[in-house]
């Protein structure tokens, strides 16, 4: 018996080296994640620019005169306007927003609203407007312009008259939006957060299942992806340097999608808490393909998860799959920025590996991350509203790429530590952000190919809904490879 | 020595006779080996009154040519009566005959890794995989035996008496007692009334579908680790996919001879020319089915009641509902009806599919009282199917309440079945029951099961009615279903040699992928022509 204190010793040493090595198995990149030691709060000030004012929003053409915005030269100087507005010619590239109202009126936006029983159709349907218009804007047939300028730009009243005059330029981003409700969208957090109110969601808007389910697109927000949809035709020009530009908006990105979707994930769960007949678990919140996976003889098996349960979906696949990999990059991307604490999303993520995830927990956690990551985009957005000293360094892109090849592998590079495509395009969609700011003539042959493999967000037939589908061994072979590969050629001294 | 103290000491000697039988090179785990759940092997006492293995079996059931049973064929003409070679039947053709080895085979293995636990002595797969030696005990305190997978004894009765007694001689002569025995007083001596279509179902469905209380549930995590899907239950066509070591009474000679008063409570089947035999079968197999479904459903809402609970599992609702590739197109949304909100995971739909169409048809048959029993269908079926979507995975109570209400009227269906003396599926029953099939399958919208079991039992009934139908274009549409549960046969190779499982389903599950409503209904209706 005496040997039992220090048999008991050993085995908690052993445990405890179990325990680590597990860690470093499962968590991967997230080991290298330590909390911001500077990270104090109130360091920097608030996120500013996150929820838009009820009121002031105009009509677009309001911005369209010949001297503003409307000059016709699409695609150039002060023809912003024009650039944004509908182009009637069939393959002309466009401004999808300009078409958000419109759409409603299709065939499947009218099955949608038959198969959930809408009592309006719709086009005069809250729900459908909050995203598909500009609701709030004066006057109510403007409407039908769809998203225009100022559901990105912020209610224009208060500012329409000031913004061209000398002092404007004086102010600061922060000035703009709090004394004028201006939003700065040139600050790349500023304009993330406001396509995430649309595009992911917020405590008011939101795609749910029972939307999907009668047909409704999925949600792929992966905001440096965005700004290169084929067929886009962007109104504006980016200052950043492109290898500065991608890196930024692909951090930027993985911070907005995670915060906006685990705020909403807070709001279904007190929604749930309060009316019985609220959905719960919202299915919109997990990974489509968790679930709508065919079983088909070659169908790639799940294979066991970071923080998940055997047999149960992935909450927020997209967003959180890569997250660990912007958080250990942002020193290196934005100078001065601390890597984040994500302790609390964490604990939330274990919470909902559940089956049917405790709703007062989920508040409770859902909330304290939230603050985690609005502490994160306060740095980031300070970060963006600094005068820029440094450049990019010029071996973050290269590390970057290794770091989110080695995330989508398990640590002895086998396998892939997924099968999940959205675990999987979330870490190919990271790739191909890096390299478009930094086209690398050895690895984009590669890039190609496992853009050819793997449907990533916004493909450039825009196949949303067909995510997924097909997926083999075979197929999951090809892009083990390719990450492998990717993986090897930017390690440091790796293969050429 | 108690029965307590062989009890304890068994486990480990049955785990080491496992290990040499399939020569497993386990390492042996003593915190598990001191848990009662595990009885295979050979040596050692079993429960009193049991006798689970076949050696016995075999002696006489393995062909009628043998010296053994000379006697029986020649004096009691057993050989019409039975086919004689059932043991060989099993062992060489039947897959039951390797539901345990199956357990140390390459999937096996792989779920074993998956799952944390050794699924060859885990007791909550040998309760399908295995013999339950006992049906009563708590999952963690059942005794298995092993070894011989789903045997002889495993459908007909453990139960020694009965194996002793089936074939004694009476004494003075008079030849074989046991054949004057009514099937109650047999069942009294624990030879199960298989011959009973409704008792049959049951038996079959415990494990086809599952039974809570008999602790079979195949759960999400065991599927997500590679159980194979389950297929959708119709007895007729389950029977014909198996090689069938028992033949069909216009089969056996014996039974052309049987007084038509006695046919029934002997032998339980009616004349052809009076009743359909594999309509009655059908029937029992569907309402079984949906009761073994609403069971599962009642076990799963009672345990995500209590507090802690996490839940209903997956596995209680419909693996297609959620089972299915994300299509710009698809014609999932093209349903015209539903039991509620949409996006929300539903009830298995095909196991009402069938038994619905029996339900309808049951309301012109007085017979038995099956029509008053039948009656109130629809309306229990939709109540299920409405509370398993009030909810995100329902509301547990309502669908404990729903579900104790359709068992209960499978109860009252399946006990008309069982106990009716007279034909119910007469020709004229049976001829009305085809068209109700074909118009079923103009209700179902992506739910490739029901569609897959309305199409089984259309073709089953179809070729035991033999009309004038025609077989050219039948046979066009068995070839666009999969035509039976297994698509490879088994093989005696298979047990020296592992085969991989995935080909026997995996054309079912390529199937089930690829359906698609509108190509399903237009070709049923191709081959069933215009009504």
């Amino acid at each position: 018996m005496t040997t039992a204190p220090g048999l008991f010793v050993a085995r908690c040493l052993v445990r405890v080296a179990v325990w680590i090595l597990v860690a470093g198995a499962v968590a991967g990149p997230a080991a290298l994640v330590r909390p911001a030691a500077s990270a104090a709060p109130g360091a920097e000030s608030p996120l500013y620019g996150t929820e838009l004012p009820a009121d002031g929003y105009v009509s677009s053409t309001s911005c369209a005169a010949a001297a503003c915005h409307g000059r016709g030269h699409a695609g150039g100087m002060r023809s912003e306007y024009l650039a944004w507005s509908p182009d009637l010619r069939p393959g002309k590239p466009n401004d999808p927003h300009a078409r958000a109202y419109q759409v409603l009126f299709n065939s499947v936006s009218k099955r949608i609203a038959s198969l959930m029983e809408l009592p309006k159709p719709a086009h005069e349907t809250s729900l459908c407007l909050k995203c598909h218009a500009v609701e709030a804007v004066q006057p109510a047939e403007a409407l039908s312009e769809g998203v225009g300028c100022c559901g990105c730009h912020g209610p224009a009243k208060k500012w329409l008259t000031v913004h061209y005059q000398p002092a404007w330029k004086a102010l600061s981003h922060r000035e703009k939006w709090e004394q004028y409700g201006f939003l700065p969208v040139q600050n790349l957090t500023t304009r993330a957060v406001n396509c995430a109110g649309c595009h992911v969601g917020d405590a008011t808007r939101e795609v749910n299942h029972e939307l999907i389910a009668a047909g409704h697109p999925r949600l792929t927000f992966e905001f440096a992806g965005l700004h290169v949809t084929p067929g886009y035709r962007k109104h504006w020009e980016e200052p950043l340097a492109p290898a500065e530009f991608e890196s930024r908006a692909w951090v930027i990105g993985q911070a907005t999608s995670l915060r906006n979707a685990t705020k909403l994930l807070g709001e279904r769960a007190k929604r749930a808490e309060s009316d019985s007949e609220a959905d719960w678990p919202e299915f919109a919140g997990y990974s489509c393909v968790s679930c709508h996976r065919a079983i088909r003889k070659d169908t790639p098996r799940p294979v066991p998860r970071a923080q998940q349960t055997r047999g149960k979906s992935g909450w927020e696949m997209l967003s959180v799959a890569a997250v660990d990999v912007a958080a250990e990059f942002t020193p290196r991307v934005f100078v001065g920025a601390a890597v984040p604490r994500l302790v609390a999303l964490g604990e939330l993520r274990e919470v909902m590996a559940k089956g049917s995830p405790n709703l007062q927990l989920v508040r409770q956690k859902s909330a304290a991350a939230v603050a985690e990551l609005d502490d994160w985009l306060t740095a980031l957005q300070a970060a963006e509203d600094r005068p820029r000293a440094h450049a990019l360094a010029p071996e973050v892109s290269q590390q970057l790429l290794n770091a989110l090849a080695a995330s989508a592998l398990t640590p002895d590079r086998g396998a892939l530590r997924d099968h999940d495509p959205d675990f999987l395009a979330a870490h190919a969609a990271g790739c191909r952000a890096v390299l478009r700011g930094s086209p690398d003539v050895r690895l984009s042959g590669h890039m190609r190919e496992l853009v050819e493999v793997l449907p990533v967000p916004h493909t450039p037939n825009g196949r949303l809904t067909d995510w997924g589908s097909g997926l083999t061994n075979a197929r999951m072979l090809r892009v083990r490879d390719q990450f492998r590969d990717i993986f090897d050629r930017t390690r440091p001294g790796g293969k050429r | 020595m108690s029965a307590g103290t062989w009890r304890r000491g068994w486990p480990l000697a049955g785990a080491v006779a496992l290990a040499a039988v399939v020569g497993l090179v386990a390492p042996s785990n003593p915190a598990s080996a001191q848990k009662p759940e595990l009885l295979v092997g050979k040596a050692g006492p079993l429960p009193k009154d049991i006798s689970p293995g076949i050696s016995a079996c075999a002696t006489c059931h393995s062909g009628a040519d043998q010296r053994s049973v000379n006697l029986f064929v020649t004096l009691h003409k057993s050989h019409e009566f039975i086919k004689f070679d059932e043991s060989h039947t099993w062992r060489g053709q039947d897959v039951h005959a390797i539901a345990h080895l199956a357990l140390s085979g390459p999937l096996g293995k792989q779920m074993g890794e998956d799952l944390g636990y050794d699924v060859a002595k885990a007791p909550q797969c040998l309760t399908c995989h295995a013999l339950d030696l006992t049906p009563t005990a708590p999952l963690a305190e059942k005794q298995f035996f092993a070894t011989q997978g789903v045997n002889c004894t495993g459908c007909h009765g453990t139960k020694e008496t009965w194996q002793v007694r089936h074939y004694k001689e009476a004494a003075d002569g008079s030849g074989i007692a046991w054949r004057a025995m009514t099937p109650a007083e047999k069942a009294e001596a624990g030879l199960a009334d298989l011959r009973n279509p409704a008792v049959r179902a049951k038996k079959c469905v415990s494990c086809h579908i599952g039974n809570p209380d008999e602790g079979k549930v195949v759960t999400h995590e065991m599927f997500s680790a590679g159980h194979p899907p389950l297929p959708p239950f119709e007895l007729v066509t389950f029977q014909e996919s198996e090689p069938r070591h028992w033949g069909y009474p216009s089969e056996l000679p014996y039974f052309k001879n049987v007084p038509a008063n006695k046919t029934w409570p002997l032998y339980r089947f009616h004349p052809a020319d009076r009743e359909s035999y594999h309509a009655r079968q059908m029937a029992a197999g569907a309402v079984a089915a949906l009761r073994a479904e609403a069971q599962k459903l009642l076990a799963e809402a009672r345990e995500a009641q209590k507090p802690d609970a996490d839940g209903m599992d997956y596995a209680a609702f419909d693996c297609y509902a959620c089972h299915h590739e994300l299509r710009s197109k698809s014609d999932r949304q093209s349903r015209t009806t539903r039991d509620g909100r949409g996006g929300r995971p539903t009830v298995r739909k095909a196991a009402g599919a069938l038994a619905g169409v029996f339900a309808g048809n049951a309301a012109g048959i007085e017979v038995g009282g099956l029509k008053a029993r039948a009656a109130g269908f629809d309306e229990k079926w939709a109540e299920l199917r409405a509370a398993v979507v009030s909810k995100t995975f329902g509301r547990p109570q309502r669908i404990a309440t729903a579900a104790a209400d359709v068992i209960r009227w499978c109860d009252g269906f399946l006990n008309v079945l069982e106990e009716c003396p007279q034909p119910i599926y007469t020709k004229e029953q049976t001829d009305r029951l085809l068209p109700a099939l074909a118009a079923a399958t103009e209700r179902t919208t992506a739910d490739p099961d029901g569609a897959l079991c309305l199409s089984w039992a259309y073709l089953s009934l179809r070729k035991s009615a033999r009309g004038s139908h025609d077989q050219e274009r039948l046979r066009e549409f068995a070839r666009a279903v999969p035509p039976s549960v297994r698509v490879a046969p088994f093989a005696v190779m298979e047990k020296e040699k592992w085969v991989p499982i995935a080909p026997r389903y995996g054309d079912r599950m390529d199937w089930v992928a690829d359906f698609e409503t509108h190509r399903f209904r237009a070709a049923f209706k191709s081959a069933v022509g215009s009504r």
